[in-house]
């Protein structure tokens, strides 16, 4: 069956048929509004073949075509379906009651609050009670045991297992924590964090959030969809810029990326934040993350405001609710795993790498002197943090690790580690994240997203220590 | 040789390429999963057949950073077989994009997925009669659980080989 508009439509393509060489279809797609194909047909011949369906149906071609497509597919489909009426089954009620704010939003808050609770439970389970007694039991006997015999001291003992007598998180070495940053503390961490992340998108979930915060979204010219590259981001920025594809406009695109880049700190920071503040309790790590979605909002209303540019509505799909199924949880959670250990470790190993190389050479002392001002009167810093912000260009994890000893040794208070944790997040994304910022934004974008970031980060850093010292 | 599979968002496209490629693929259950085209393989007669996952689109007039890298695939280089992958619980919709694709002339197959879950929802599809209605071969399947799926490879073979494919199913 050769399906075919409506008679002055097909005229007009056949009009067009005789004055190009164009096919069938191209033109058909070029008064769908195509731009590829519209150029190929010049401006005067395209208005004289569509001059007599525009008036005659009142509204421009595009949109006639749209309604005639419709209209065609509509047909069919009540041709060769038959629908029968059935009772709404328990998860099409469910469907309903997530996305109605009444419902939804408590909805919401109770499994975000249970996944926080279910992650921090699982995810400390396994970095303190299976990581770590590996690690500083029958790992540490037989790396140090090991690297010691053939190289008893100097700068290669060091660089292998750190300096004597630290700890697996402070020494800095290749094989104590470079193994342990991204196997003992980020692995256990991401891993919870998929499992849950998978059944989310499985069952149907992330499109509902969307929906429940849309409003919020709306007021710093989002679509509540970017909550979807948002959750994707807690878990890495490279999968969650990759995730703003779906915004329609350039604009759209821009704002996302720089907020997902300053206030998302990815999973790999927050294992490392949450093993090192932790300690002192959560609602300091709490604190950080209130003050990384104080400035996601008040970016995002500033960045609404003065850049130029659309942001229009987009439609999307709310699935229904799947029931997740094991093989495809399994099959996901091992390929976000690989990709985690093949794309972080070379990282933190090159990360640690240079940390030693710095030490080595005595870099903080030349840093110091240029950056002295801003990081002691402005931030209110030691200067030993320098390698902390240095480092945190390269990968987030290590550098946050690089707090740990400083605080430790109380050269650093807990207000002075927030602040830096904070920076961290703000003032520029991980080396892997910038290179995908490249390829989606372009160098000219990339930098003036940079320069943002490393703005408000220096802001807040100095906000921040305004405020602490006036509390402390 | 060159295969494309194309479909609506969130239809089951990256299912059905990881049903028949085995590659690995991440598949979740919203729109939008897929932004960056995934490209594999399969032997079909002894020749590699390079079979490509495309975005999911809406429409051949793209609206969006996805939807343009899926265009493109079809309209800048040579495809041999188009797989429109349609979601039997949105049919109306889905078909949309089926006719768009239909005029351009490139050999086509229908696989109509999810049919498990339309038949729980109380939707029922004449595929003889639908087949008619567009003039394309059409497989049901049921992609998740591998159903339909050995019908979808001997229908590509068939394709790919020349041979003429009768109108029923």
């Amino acid at each position: 069956m050769k399906i075919e508009f409506e008679p002055k439509i097909e005229r007009a393509i056949k009009y067009l048929q005789e004055k190009i060489s164009l096919p069938r279809w191209q033109i058909i797609l070029a008064l769908e509004g195509s731009k590829e194909f519209k150029k190929k047909i010049s401006q005067k011949i395209l208005k004289e073949a569509v001059q007599e369906v525009e008036k005659d149906h009142g509204e421009p071609i595009e949109l006639i075509m749209l309604k005639e497509r419709f209209g065609q597919a509509g047909a069919i489909a009540s041709r060769v379906q038959k629908v029968h009426h059935r009772h709404p089954t328990f998860l099409e009620k469910l469907e309903d009651a997530t996305v109605k704010p009444l419902t939804g939003l408590p909805i919401a808050a109770g499994i975000l609050w249970g996944i926080f609770k279910f992650f921090i439970t699982v995810a400390g389970f396994i970095t303190d009670r299976l990581m770590v007694p590996f690690f500083e039991g029958p790992y540490d006997n037989f790396i140090r045991g090991s690297v010691e015999k053939i190289f008893p001291h100097g700068f290669i003992h060091d660089m292998l297992i750190g300096a004597p007598g630290t700890g697996y998180l402070e020494s800095f070495g290749l094989l104590t924590t470079g193994i342990f940053v991204p196997i003992g503390i980020v692995l256990p961490a991401v891993l919870v964090f998929y499992i849950i992340l998978t059944l989310l998108e499985d069952i149907g979930y992330l499109p509902r959030l969307a929906v429940l915060v849309d409003t919020v979204f709306h007021r710093i010219g989002l679509h509540g969809y970017s909550i979807v590259p948002v959750i994707l981001s807690f878990g890495c920025n490279v999968p969650g810029v990759m995730a703003t594809r779906i915004l329609t406009t350039d604009k759209q695109r821009f704002m996302m990326l720089t907020l997902l880049g300053i206030s998302i700190p990815c999973m790999a920071q927050t294992a490392v934040v949450l093993n090192i503040i932790g300690p002192f309790g959560l609602p300091w790590v709490g604190l950080i993350y209130l003050i990384l979605m104080g400035i996601f909002i008040s970016m995002g209303s500033l960045l609404n405001k003065i850049l130029k540019g659309e942001t229009p509505e987009i439609a999307i799909e709310i699935p229904p609710y799947r029931l997740p199924r094991l093989s495809n949880l399994l099959m996901k959670t091992r390929l976000r795993m690989e990709q985690f250990l093949l794309g972080a470790i070379p990282w933190v190993f090159v990360g640690i790498f240079i940390v030693n190389v710095l030490y080595a050479l005595h870099v903080t002392d030349f840093l110091s002197k240029i950056l002295g001002p801003i990081m002691g009167r402005w931030l209110g810093l030691p200067q030993e943090a320098i390698y902390s912000l240095v480092i945190g260009f390269l990968r987030k994890d290590v550098a946050t690790g690089l707090l740990a000893p400083l605080l430790n040794a109380g050269i650093m208070d807990l207000y002075q580690v927030i602040t830096v944790v904070a920076m961290l997040a703000i003032y520029f994304p991980c080396a892997a994240t910038f290179a995908v910022f490249l390829k989606e934004l372009g160098v000219k974008d990339t930098l003036k997203s940079t320069a943002l970031m490393l703005a408000v980060a220096l802001g807040v850093g100095g906000l921040l220590h305004f405020i602490f010292s006036l509390i402390s | 040789m060159r295969i494309l599979l194309m479909g609506n968002p969130n239809v089951g496209k990256s299912v059905v390429f990881n049903r028949l490629t085995g590659i690995k693929v991440i598949i979740s259950n919203y729109p939008g999963t897929t932004v960056e085209f995934l490209e594999g393989s399969m032997i079909i007669n002894n020749k590699k057949v390079r079979i490509i996952d495309a975005p999911g689109v809406y429409s051949l007039i793209p609206s969006d950073r996805a939807e343009e890298v899926a265009a493109n695939l079809l309209m800048r280089d040579p495809t041999d077989l188009v797989i429109n992958v349609v979601d039997a619980t949105n049919l109306e919709r889905n078909l949309y994009l089926t006719l768009q694709l239909k005029e351009l002339t490139l050999p086509m197959i229908l696989n109509l997925n999810m049919i498990d879950v339309a038949r729980k929802r109380g939707i029922e599809i004449d595929i003889p009669d639908l087949q008619q209605a567009l003039g394309v071969p059409i497989i049901p399947s049921v992609a998740v659980s591998g159903e339909g799926i050995k019908k979808l490879r001997e229908l590509i073979v068939k394709i790919l080989r020349g041979d003429k494919i009768e109108n029923r199913v």
